[in-house]
């Protein structure tokens, strides 16, 4: 499926600028059109692949290209004020060729937390293709006020986006790594991830007759009713045979059944382990509403029964009665099964987010009360003598 | 004894051991909720457990008039127990602090039904058993009638577990589990041999060893049933396997920086 990506804020530009990468070395065809958006400049200089006219640097006037640090409702005033700016460049991106828009950004700091909300509910109001969000949640030792950025947009973005896919920096987070090391990890992950569900539904190999090839509409379709998302996924190599090589002279029936059995199992195997295995947002997979199962690599190691397996064995496991399932071949020898699970709502870590996200307000209130009062009885004289100029 | 003697008296036989059951355990209270309730929880997670009791004054409760209690292993239990008339409106609550509870049910005071629920942490395991399941289990909630001299008579159905797992302990389960199934699809009794090692440290809590080698048995299984049909071919194809392998290793190679799923 064709996207419109927008990457808002520092990790939103990243992570975008990573998707065009992915793109590019993959021929996957899912960015259509790309733009970061962000206050500071410095972040926007950063990226390597976002072209620059799709740049937008927001808020000139008030913050001078600086950013507006962690302050994510600065991010939301800013971009209300100057959506003009975002929507120029948008206005280059030809609308009619893509499926829908993608909305990327870290929730824990200022520009993308503050700022892809707003954007969400302006795209909605203007096109009607669906607006989804993929939004980053922070690491549980960033710090109390990321934790309330994020817990605050997240609130917001789910409202205003048709759904919202989650990645929780927290759960992948691996320690003894340096920040920066780590985001290359984690964003190649997302990128995987994503790239490969939103990828499924833009198949470009003419000669390949795949059994049941997933479509755009089918990936619409799971996201449609809203909530939250989470990806699951797990990849295993294969030795690629070709049909028309070398083994093929020495192909017997009882070669083909074993073949079939162990592409089976594998799949099936494979399906397991995603939706058992670390999730983009870990949750209780038990209830998600809606899921897409696409299993992808060379043809010949696909087929319709160990899809079909995956299918039911999901079905069972989310309880869930719209579960779809589609192949996604690759010329690669990897087998990969990836879980869209959407609707998610057992998620213990967004409770965990609220909880402390509202210990961190009560926090700052009380800071910030004590400090008013500090101010004034430094200002004030003992007796109240003195009269203030004017 | 002819066949229709025989059968009868297996009929009766049956249905005196239902009387006998049914008798010998404090049952009729009817419990109504624990399929809703989770199987299984991974430690340190919140999980809660709600129930509906009617039909308080059955058979088997002899009285009008007794003492219901509660208890629990989930960390930081925290029970709710709401008492309800004909109505469904509330004539009693307890809310207890500890990990259990008392209650007084009485006919007279038109107590009709109970709502009970408990929310906890699921706590920390310290033995795991792979064959043996229940041996991971956290009792989450255990209903029984208190009697006049202080035992504890546990209600029939009134007892729930919940599987308790960590990531890593799941992890290593469906490793062993695929492997398990990978060895018998193959007959291979080394690949058992594995899975077997596989299961000791699962069952010693060494959850990454257990995945390790479960996932070397699953390879060694497949990759052997591979060597097996290519041994067939005689030693010619030995030659194009060499050749097929340095292909699509070659091939691999070049294709390396493209791939999609890895
Ligand atoms: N996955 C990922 N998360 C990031 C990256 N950079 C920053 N973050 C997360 O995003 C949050 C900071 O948001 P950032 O995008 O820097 O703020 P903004 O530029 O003001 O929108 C932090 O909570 C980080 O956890 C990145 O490259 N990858
Ligand atoms: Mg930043």
């Amino acid at each position: 499926m064709k996207l419109a990506m927008i990457g808002f804020g520092q990790a939103g530009g990243k992570i975008v600028d990573k998707f065009l990468e992915y793109d590019a070395r993959t021929g996957s065809g899912i960015v259509q059109a790309a733009i970061a958006v962000n206050t500071a400049r410095a972040d926007l200089m950063g990226l390597q692949n976002v072209p620059q006219e799709s740049r937008v640097l927001i808020g000139q006037a008030r913050v001078k290209g600086h950013g507006v640090g962690a302050d994510n409702e600065l991010g939301a005033e800013i971009t209300e004020e100057d959506i003009d700016e975002v929507q120029g460049a948008i206005d280059n991106v030809p609308v009619h060729e893509i499926d829908a828009f993608l909305i990327v950004a870290g929730l824990g700091g200022g520009t993308g937390s503050g700022g892809s909300p707003v954007l969400a509910k302006h795209l909605k109001r203007i096109y009607t293709e669906p607006v989804y969000g993929l939004g980053v949640l922070p690491g549980s030792d960033e710090g109390g006020i990321y934790t309330l950025n994020a817990a605050r947009s997240f609130q917001t973005f789910v409202r205003e986006v048709d759904n919202l896919l989650v990645f929780d920096n927290d759960a992948w987070r691996k320690t003894g790594e340096s920040v920066e090391g780590g985001y290359a990890e984690i964003n190649d992950e997302i990128v995987r991830r994503f790239g490969v569900m939103f990828g499924a539904g833009e198949v470009g190999l003419g000669d390949d007759v795949a059994e049941s090839v997933v479509d755009s509409s089918e990936i619409i379709n799971t996201l449609a009713g809203g909530g939250v998302s989470t990806v699951g996924y797990d990849a295993e190599t294969v030795e690629e045979y070709n049909s028309g090589g070398l083994l093929s002279r020495f192909k017997s029936n009882n070669k083909d059944d074993m073949q079939t059995a162990n592409t089976t199992n594998r799949i099936t195997s494979l399906v397991r382990k995603a939706a058992l295995g670390r999730l983009t947002l870990p949750c209780e997979i038990e209830g998600a509403e809606r899921a897409l199962l696409v299993v992808s690599g060379p043809p010949e190691h696909l087929n319709r029964k160990g899809i079909e397996r995956g299918r039911k064995w999901l079905e069972e496991q989310t309880g869930s009665m719209e579960v779809r399932g589609g192949d996604y071949p690759v010329h690669e020898p990897n087998v990969a099964a990836a879980v869209l699970l959407s609707g998610v709502h057992n998620v213990p870590r967004i409770k965990e987010l609220q909880q402390v996200a509202i210990e961190a307000q009560e926090n700052i209130d009380e800071i910030q009360k004590e400090s008013e009062e500090n101010l004034e009885s430094l200002v004030e004289d003992n007796e109240d003598e003195l009269d203030p100029l004017f | 004894m002819n066949w229709i003697h025989s059968s009868r008296a297996v009929v009766l036989g049956v249905l005196l051991a239902v009387a006998l059951l049914t008798a010998g355990t404090v049952g009729a209270v009817q419990i109504a909720g624990f399929d809703d309730a989770p199987d299984s929880a991974e430690v340190g997670e919140e999980v809660s457990v709600e129930v509906e009791l009617t039909d308080l004054y059955g058979d088997n409760v002899p009285d009008d008039e007794w003492t219901l209690t509660g208890d629990s292993e989930l960390g930081g239990a925290d029970w709710t127990v709401i008492v309800r008339d004909a109505g469904g409106d509330e004539v009693d609550r307890v809310d207890p602090v500890n990990e259990s509870f008392e209650v007084g049910i009485d006919r007279d005071a038109n107590h009709v039904t109970v709502d009970i629920s408990v929310t906890g942490d699921i706590p920390e395991i310290d033995e795991f058993d792979y064959e043996d399941p229940e041996v991971e289990e956290i009792l989450a909630m255990e209903l029984a009638q208190l009697t006049a001299d202080g035992d504890r008579a546990t209600l029939a159905d009134g007892t729930y577990y919940i599987h308790a797992y960590t990531e890593e302990s799941r992890e290593a389960r469906t490793a062993i589990d695929d492997a398990h199934e990978a060895a018998e699809d193959a007959d291979s009794d080394s690949a058992r041999d594995d899975v077997d090692d596989a299961i000791t440290f699962y069952n010693n809590g060494e959850f990454e060893s257990a995945a390790n080698t479960a996932n070397s048995a699953q390879e060694s299984v497949e990759s052997s049933q591979q060597t097996r049909q290519l041994l067939i071919f005689g030693g010619a194809a030995v030659v194009v396997v060499g050749l097929l392998v340095g292909v699509i290793y070659y091939w691999r190679e070049s294709q390396k920086p493209t791939s999609k799923l890895q």
